[in-house]
């Protein structure tokens, strides 16, 4: 069994509440405590039927005002995989929640309304998905009961998101619709039959379907995230260990690695992996690596195959998402976090904002939260990295406010 | 099995069933491995970011697979960071027995401190009547240890599947110096970047196996080979019915006259207290009778838990104030 993530978006009253209740009934995945719970309060509620919203709507604050404030995380199982949904609230702070929900997605299911059609919230959501270079779009037509299965209001949505995809230069995303009704169940695991005009699989079946490239780089790129000194015996016989991840590739013993900062070469004389000896770490593996040299490593070293496929950004042109109430300001200082490395920064020049009504590029002195633009940015010291539209795992970084430590914003490295 | 159930049972059982019962495939399955993967690459962040942090360790299987994933994260080493147990002095014995056995076992390091001192200096004040517990009173014992032992990172063992408000969780979350969870403040948390600065007297909740569900602790502990207390297995057990559960009886829970104590086949689906923490039915004595029945039950694993029925936002409260 494989795990997916999928991120799940849609604005307010779409009924994506309704789906992921209805994704997890027709997977099995309430249990009879639960479907009672939700039986009793549709009930006192007046309701003649379930409301499955209630499936994932979990805080109290959220139920008084009968909407999701934060990202929730979702567990389902169909007999080919497992799915983490990660459900992004579709209202304020939508940007920073979605851009969250998204950003390990390998595929974002993005909910519209049969009655009202594309929205400002579809191109933005649509918007994320191409920055974040998630390659599979679900785009599911909902409350297709609402306009009588009419095949005529499907092809019209169709039509628009098109178009809207052609303005985005570049995009080379895979995109799926679907006709659905979350709250009658209608092509969530099986087939409508109220749409004999729809040809394509179910929700469900899409999903199993779609197929999972791990962006698996052929870069060997290992960072390090802890030092460890193992004492064997007397103390004077200590071994040091570098304890990480390989974010990407393969790395074996024997290999020619290099190390930054410091461009220092080495040779990997050893792997362990949970206690045992390895010859081979594989992409997206942890494990603790031995140098064969005493050189310099400490948190957030990063080690590569010895051609060194990185670039060395003293500067570095970002796309950012700014995620707080208080604006990005050209000159402030920051600190930007790249995996386990640290480094201070600052921002010399905002390029642009996006207006995501017109996908139209305007001049900004700041950045607002929510705001998605183009700066450039000035490291301390140098970043190591791929743009991220060529390797995901080293092109991002965050950004958090030195002053109160919250995480603030997201860059994805551009050039 | 069946010899020398009722002493023995406690230790010897799992390790032969487990033994006799080894699974086949020789490789963990890719969603094992995925999660595994993901919650050493935590546990290790933990120990790169942190000064002085902890291990929430409460006996049940959720936290005895984190200290195992944490033995494995620093493998041939040992573990940065001592266990920190909260004892509210109404643990299952069975639960108190296996943790210093492990304890000693695995050589790492333990820390208790206890509800019934906080009680003693007045922080608390002890429930009264049918159902209570100490369950909440914890919360301020925890507090204080965060307090004394000037911890900045607690890793703990909760999963997003287990309730609502669980499911809206970080795995990095920032309490305030007051240990309260705010939905509202939580920071974004991206790719595998985990952002654990905070400010002196704020601390940080770590949860590292977020993304398990109940079954996949199953196969894990299966496929690990990992020992767990013996009363998550099936053994006769003196209960008592109360709204449709079977609480165990012991000396922590009061009795009415109309209550009926009798003998059931029991096993635990979740351990927490005594109090608060209802048996279920079941003659499932092996690790693979209990995921057979994890999977064709149609209840949830908190249905067991007492401590989230008492309102249908018991746990986000709690949550709220700082518990775990």
């Amino acid at each position: 069994m494989d795990l997916i993530r999928i991120s799940t978006a849609g604005s307010v009253d779409d009924g994506k509440s309704t789906l992921i209740g209805r994704l997890l009934l027709e997977t099995k995945a309430l249990k009879k405590d639960q479907l009672e719970h939700i039986r009793s309060v549709s009930a006192s509620r007046g309701m003649d039927f379930l409301d499955l919203s209630l499936a994932t709507d979990g805080l109290i604050s959220e139920r008084e005002q009968g909407i999701t404030i934060d990202v929730s995380h979702i567990y389902l199982n169909t007999s080919k995989r497992r799915y983490i949904l990660a459900d992004a609230p579709g209202h304020e702070e939508y940007t920073r929640n979605m851009v969250t929900a998204s950003s390990s997605a390998q595929a974002m299911i993005i909910l519209i309304d049969a009655t009202k059609g594309i929205t400002l919230q579809t191109r933005r959501h649509f918007y994320i998905a191409h920055l974040l270079r998630i390659t599979h779009v679900v785009l599911c037509v909902n409350k297709m009961d609402l306009v009588n299965y009419d095949s005529g209001v499907f092809a019209e949505i169709q039509k628009d998101f098109m178009s809207i995809q052609e303005k985005m230069k570049g995009d080379f995303r895979t995109t799926y619709f679907i006709p659905v009704s979350a709250l009658l169940g209608d092509n969530i695991s099986t087939v409508s039959e109220y749409m004999p005009w729809y040809w394509g699989p179910s929700l469900i079946e899409l999903m199993d379907q779609i197929e999972i490239i791990d962006n698996k780089s052929v870069e060997t790129f290992f960072q390090s995230q802890y030092i460890q000194r193992v004492q064997n015996g007397h103390p004077s016989n200590s071994k040091r260990w570098i304890l990480g991840k390989l974010k990407s590739g393969e790395m074996r013993v024997g290999d020619d690695v290099i190390v930054l900062p410091g461009e220092t070469k080495s040779r990997v004389s050893g792997i362990h992996q949970f206690g045992t000896h390895k010859d081979i770490l594989l992409h997206d593996e942890n494990g603790s690596l031995q140098l064969e040299d005493e050189v310099d490593v400490s948190r957030g070293s990063i080690i590569l195959n010895s051609q060194n496929p990185f670039h060395s950004y003293a500067e570095a042109r970002t796309d950012v998402c700014w995620m707080h109430n208080k604006p990005l300001i050209p000159g402030a200082l920051y600190i930007v976090q790249q995996g386990a490395r640290k480094v201070r920064a600052r921002v010399s020049a905002i390029h642009y904002t996006i207006d995501l009504n017109t996908l139209s590029r305007h001049d900004s002195q700041k950045m607002e939260l929510n705001d998605i633009g183009q700066v450039t940015w000035t490291f301390a010291e140098p970043l190591y990295a791929q743009p991220f539209h060529m390797h995901k795992q080293s092109g991002a970084f965050i950004v958090i406010d030195p002053v109160n430590h919250n995480t603030i914003g997201v860059c994805l490295i551009n050039s | 099995m069946v010899v020398g159930r009722k002493q023995k049972r406690m230790w010897i059982t799992p390790l032969k069933i487990i033994k006799l019962r080894i699974s086949n495939s020789e490789t963990m399955n890719t969603l094992l491995n995925k999660l595994e993967n993901e919650a050493i690459y935590i546990i290790r962040e933990v120990a790169g970011q942190f000064e002085r942090p902890a291990l929430l360790f409460s006996g049940g299987k959720d936290s005895i697979v984190l200290v195992h994933l944490a033995v494995k994260a620093f493998a041939p080493g040992k573990i940065p960071f001592p266990l920190l147990h909260i004892d509210t002095g109404h643990n299952f014995p069975e639960t108190l027995m296996f943790r210093d056995r492990m304890v000693k076992e695995l050589n790492v390091d333990l820390i208790v401190r206890y509800v019934q001192d906080s009680i003693n200096q007045g922080k608390v004040l002890e429930e009264r009547g049918k159902n209570a517990s100490r369950n909440a009173l914890q919360t301020i014992t925890l507090l204080d240890a965060i307090e004394e032992l000037r911890l900045d990172a607690c890793i703990g063992g909760a999963r997003r599947d287990e309730e609502k408000s669980r499911a809206k969780e970080r795995i990095f979350s920032v309490r305030d110096s007051f240990g309260q969870w705010n939905a509202k403040r939580q920071r974004p948390e991206l790719f595998d970047i985990f952002n654990g600065m905070i400010l002196p007297g704020e601390n940080v909740r770590v949860f590292p196996i977020s993304n398990w569900t109940e079954i996949d602790i199953w196969n894990y502990i299966k496929f690990e080979k990992i020992l767990i207390p013996s009363i998550y297995f099936a053994h006769r057990r003196s209960v008592v019915e109360r709204e449709r559960v079977l609480m165990p009886w012991s000396d922590f829970i009061q009795i009415d006259p109309a209550d009926q104590v009798r003998e059931e086949w029991v096993r635990f689906r979740t351990i927490g207290d005594m109090t608060c923490t209802a048996a279920t039915a079941s003659r499932a004595s092996s690790l693979d009778d209990v995921i057979e029945e994890i999977n064709s039950s149609g209840y949830s694993e908190r249905g067991t838990r007492i401590d989230d029925k008492r309102s249908d936002a018991a746990l986000e409260l709690r949550k709220n104030a700082g518990y775990f």
